[in-house]
């Protein structure tokens, strides 16, 4: 997994006028709207209004600095207020949500992605299994092995195979193999195994 | 327009691209592919993609569509402005089984589309077929 660059903090940069940036967001002028960003990045009260502005930005910079925003935020709000947009169908701005929760602090991030393990759509909990694999948090583990053990759908287990191997925790095996034995047929499934089977048991 | 040997470090092998950020994924189509006699180079996300093929192109891609730092779609569609690189045929996989993505996969410049996982008799024919390679041709030899 490519390890994610973590955003620079960026200096808040007062809107041109001093008015009250929360306006700005829908200003028709870029520049504005990504000024009213950074403006507006660590308020706690500015979280639903960056969070609605989201789906809606085109322009990749401000989109960026809405995230980065909410970043800086970095509270159980703020990761709430993203987490619908792992639904969206802009492939782009998905993955801005998912690099933009594993910049907020994980002890935030878990309770509101745990959920989603349980959700009626398979990509959500592919999303929630790749993202709780970055979190370094002490239940991304038994997460991670919850999924292996009960759900039904083999593209989510093995987005659980792929993140438990890129932790690097041996104790997985036991599910892993487990693994194996609920899907026999997939042959992804037996090579994805064998290779953490190889992996975890060291040269 | 580019020799057959030109770039080619596989000899006369075809050769194919895998770009996925799993390293368990690239591993299995390394596996499958080379096993029926392509070479196989492997890119981490779009951007590394992007670099390897215009380095040297392939004679096939295949592509993840949720690739941190660029994307699938992000990926074909940039790769389709290069002159070298515009008719270099492409598959798409993805754990994603909406018809929109399949539609999005083809409107970003894809010409196959498959939801993961992906059989190996499965992948190996569309390799095969999107390359110009004959059933019967062992070793993926150049026609």
């Amino acid at each position: 997994m490519a390890l994610v660059k973590p955003r620079k903090p960026v200096e808040p940069i007062p809107t041109e006028d001093g008015g009250d940036p929360l306006l700005r967001l829908e200003d028709a002028d870029p520049a504005r709207r990504r000024a009213a960003a950074h403006a507006l990045g660590g308020r706690a009260d500015a979280v639903d209004a960056l969070a609605k502005r989201l789906p809606r930005e085109q322009d990749a910079s401000v989109r960026e600095a809405l995230l980065t925003a909410l970043v800086l935020t970095g509270t159980a709000d703020a990761a709430r207020s993203i987490l619908p947009l792992l639904a969206s169908e802009d492939v782009g701005l998905r993955n801005g949500v998912i690099e933009s929760l594993q910049q907020m602090p994980a002890a935030v991030v878990m309770p509101e992605v745990a959920p989603l393990l349980r959700s009626d759509d398979p990509d959500l909990r592919i999303f929630a299994a790749q993202l709780i694999g970055r979190l370094a948090h002490p239940d991304r583990l038994p997460s991670l092995i919850g999924v292996l053990e009960r759900d039904p759908e083999v593209n989510v287990c093995l987005a659980a195979v792929e993140a438990l191997m890129e932790i690097g925790r041996p104790d997985a095996l036991p599910a892993l193999e487990r693994l194996a034995t609920r899907f026999p047929d997939d042959p992804f499934v037996a090579f994805s195994v064998d290779a953490a089977r190889r992996l975890f048991s060291g040269p | 327009m580019r020799e057959p040997e030109d770039n080619d470090r596989h000899g006369d092998r075809r050769r194919v691209l895998v770009v996925d950020d799993a390293a368990t994924v690239r591993a299995y189509s390394r596996k499958v592919l080379e096993a029926d006699g392509f070479a196989v180079d492997e890119a981490v996300n779009g951007i590394d993609g992007l670099e390897h093929a215009l380095a040297n192109p392939p004679d096939l891609l295949i592509v993840d569509i949720n690739m941190q730092k660029m994307d699938g779609y992000a990926m074909l569609r940039r790769l389709r402005q290069e002159p070298a690189l515009r008719d270099v045929p492409a598959v798409m996989i993805s754990t994603e089984s909406k018809d929109s993505d399949r539609e999005n996969a083809l409107l970003a410049g894809a010409n196959w589309y498959f939801v993961k996982p992906v059989r190996p008799d499965d992948l190996t024919a569309a390799a095969r077929l999107l390359t110009g390679r004959g059933a019967g041709q062992a070793g993926g030899q150049r026609s």
